[in-house]
């Protein structure tokens, strides 16, 4: 899913020409790159939520970086505490993976009896699913078209900045 | 672990630069071979990209028409890509070859690309010229054993820069041998297009190479910025900056978008108990407030090692602690003192510039450096021409002991006694 540098020259080389331009021209091109994956990526990960706990958790929090080395798709890892006391980076990996949900805890509280309770805690999330339902298939399909983006904005940048003689 | 998701698009970035600035890669030997693969149609690279182009155009033309204007150059730029990639049979071979040759190659092919080329070796002329001087500055810090090496590399970047970019280097560190071929080659794939911006790349990368292997921080931009104004200033005929130039640099940090240096400026003002301009004046080249600075620190310092010393006396060992703001001052002073050996390394360069220059500007540097030493709050001495000899016949008589001085007086009864 993710493209090695190793593989990709012109990923090494969009990296290296970021790396050789004048920062003023490399900040433009970040910003000109995030404006466009940013509105994209949430998009991607909005079109994959099925609950509303995903809704929260996993799309509301979807953010893009841009680096001069990486464009790094992110989630979940800004917000406040949601009204269950978690903030979304506790619950992302529960959310995005899925759980145990006949898990069964006994818990604390008793009754007049002084009998335990059970309950299960993990009822709320779905099944569990190793390969990830809402951010890791959003994911795998914008990776292809942000690298491809990512390169073509660079050498666009790089070559308009020469024609301009800067 | 990062706090959430958190997906790099590209793997392995981290390994690669490493690789690269420890010398262990090298990373487009086989550059020519790539290229030819780029170049056969029915190759599995190229359709890789030829399929990505196509998706990010169309998911480009998705964006509708959002007016953006970073949109819109991108499709321009995979519309271009896209074209070029249909010409690669032919393109992509002559890219394998030498890159100046291709330039011409291009040049006959496009009415446009002869202006293309000669802006581009202009600019190529200057920055190589720029990279001779920052590797100059790197070999006098480094080795003295490098001074033959240095010669050659600046004969070699002079005559070679007429000719190509890529040839450019050739006697400078491996490195930058590697750099140069991966980033011209790699862009070829890209068409006309891609191989200026390639070539222009390439040029770059003689600079950036040391940028790279220093490890870039955040104190990199200032320096660049503080010798961009140490240059005007020695154009201009002096060894220093000017008020001006001093309020500029300052300008630079506080309307910078990104206000980490003004907010890091403030936090250290903070600590040492002045204004934040104040502090910005000093590492924007203001010498006197510089030293105003660094004495200031450097009291606080010795304050606080004289507490911690007391502290010591009196409890022994565990009083004896190093505080965070003790921390922070000596970092402080530390950053200072840097800048100052900064600020006179920049001074005697453009000294030297200014002795190239010849004596002609030898006046001018006089009279400025004359200015310089007028304080900034300005207090000004006029001479003004009268006559006085009223004045001094006056002053002569009162020392003879006499003069007679008419004296008409009038009782006002506004004070509000009434005359009587």
């Amino acid at each position: 899913m993710r493209i090695s540098v190793f593989a990709s020259k012109e990923f090494a080389a969009a990296i290296l020409a970021l790396k050789a331009m004048d920062r003023d021209i490399a900040k433009e091109t970040r910003k000109a790159l995030k404006s466009v994956t940013d509105g994209q990526w949430r998009e991607a990960v909005r079109g994959r939520v099925e609950t509303a706990l995903e809704t929260r958790v996993l799309s509301d929090t979807a953010r893009v970086a841009v680096s001069d080395q990486n464009i790094t798709l992110k989630s979940a890892a800004v917000g406040r505490a949601l009204s269950g006391g978690l903030k979304p980076s506790e619950l992302a990996h529960s959310a995005e993976f899925g759980a145990d949900r006949d898990f069964v805890r006994t818990v604390a509280a008793r009754g007049k009896t002084g009998k335990p309770y059970d309950r299960f805690t993990r009822r709320q999330f779905r099944p569990r699913n190793l390969k990830g339902r809402v951010v890791y298939p959003a994911a795998a399909k914008v990776i292809p078209r942000f690298a491809a983006l990512f390169v073509q904005t660079v050498v666009r940048t790089t070559h308009e900045a020469f024609e301009k003689g800067a | 672990m990062a706090k959430g998701i958190s997906i790099g698009i590209g793997s392995d970035t981290k390994a690669f630069l490493a690789g690269i600035k420890s010398g262990v890669i090298a990373p487009l030997e086989d550059a020519e071979d790539t290229l030819k693969k780029l170049g056969d149609a029915g190759d599995r690279a190229g359709d890789k990209i030829e399929n990505s182009v196509d998706g990010a155009e169309s998911s480009l033309k998705s964006l509708g028409d959002s007016g953006e204007r970073a949109a819109k150059d991108i499709e321009k730029s995979a519309d271009d890509a896209d074209s070029s990639l249909k010409k690669l049979g032919d393109s992509g071979k002559r890219a394998g070859e030498d890159l100046e040759d291709s330039m011409r190659g291009y040049q006959q092919e496009t009415k446009d690309s002869d202006r293309v080329f000669r802006e581009f070796s202009d600019t190529v002329r200057t920055e190589s010229r720029d990279a001779a001087r920052n590797l100059k500055t790197n070999f006098k810090e480094g080795t003295d054993g490098a001074k033959e090496g240095l010669s050659e590399f600046k004969d070699e970047a002079n005559s070679t820069a007429k000719e190509s970019a890529a040839s450019f280097d050739g006697s400078a560190e491996s490195i930058v041998g590697s750099f140069q071929e991966i980033a011209a080659n790699a862009f070829s794939g890209f068409g006309p297009a891609g191989a200026a911006a390639g070539l222009a790349a390439a040029a770059g990368i003689g600079v950036v190479t040391s940028v790279i292997t220093q490890q870039i921080d955040d104190s990199e931009e200032l320096k660049a910025a503080l010798s961009g104004a140490y240059r005007a200033a020695a154009e201009a005929g002096r060894a220093y900056l000017d008020e001006a130039e001093v309020i500029s640099q300052v300008n630079d940090v506080l309307f910078d978008e990104d206000q980490a240096r003004s907010k890091e400026a403030l936090k250290n003002a903070n600590a040492l108990g002045v204004t934040r301009i104040e502090y910005l004046r000093a590492m924007a080249g203001d010498q006197d407030a510089l030293n105003n600075l660094i004495g200031i620190a450097t009291k606080k310092e010795a304050e606080g090692n004289a507490e911690r010393e007391k502290a010591y006396e009196a409890g022994g060992r565990r009083n004896y602690v190093v505080s965070q703001e003790d921390q922070l001052i000596s970092g402080i002073l530390g950053k200072l003192e840097t800048q100052k050996s900064l600020q006179s390394d920049l001074t005697q360069r453009a000294n030297e510039s200014l002795a190239v220059a010849g004596a002609n500007t030898e006046e001018a540097r006089k009279l400025t450096s004359t200015l310089a030493q007028i304080p900034r709050d300005i207090s000004v001495t006029a001479k003004v021409q009268a006559d006085t000899s009223a004045f001094d016949r006056t002053v002569a008589a009162i020392k003879r002991g006499g003069i007679d001085i008419p004296v008409s007086l009038r009782v006002l009864e506004s004070f509000g006694r009434k005359t009587p």
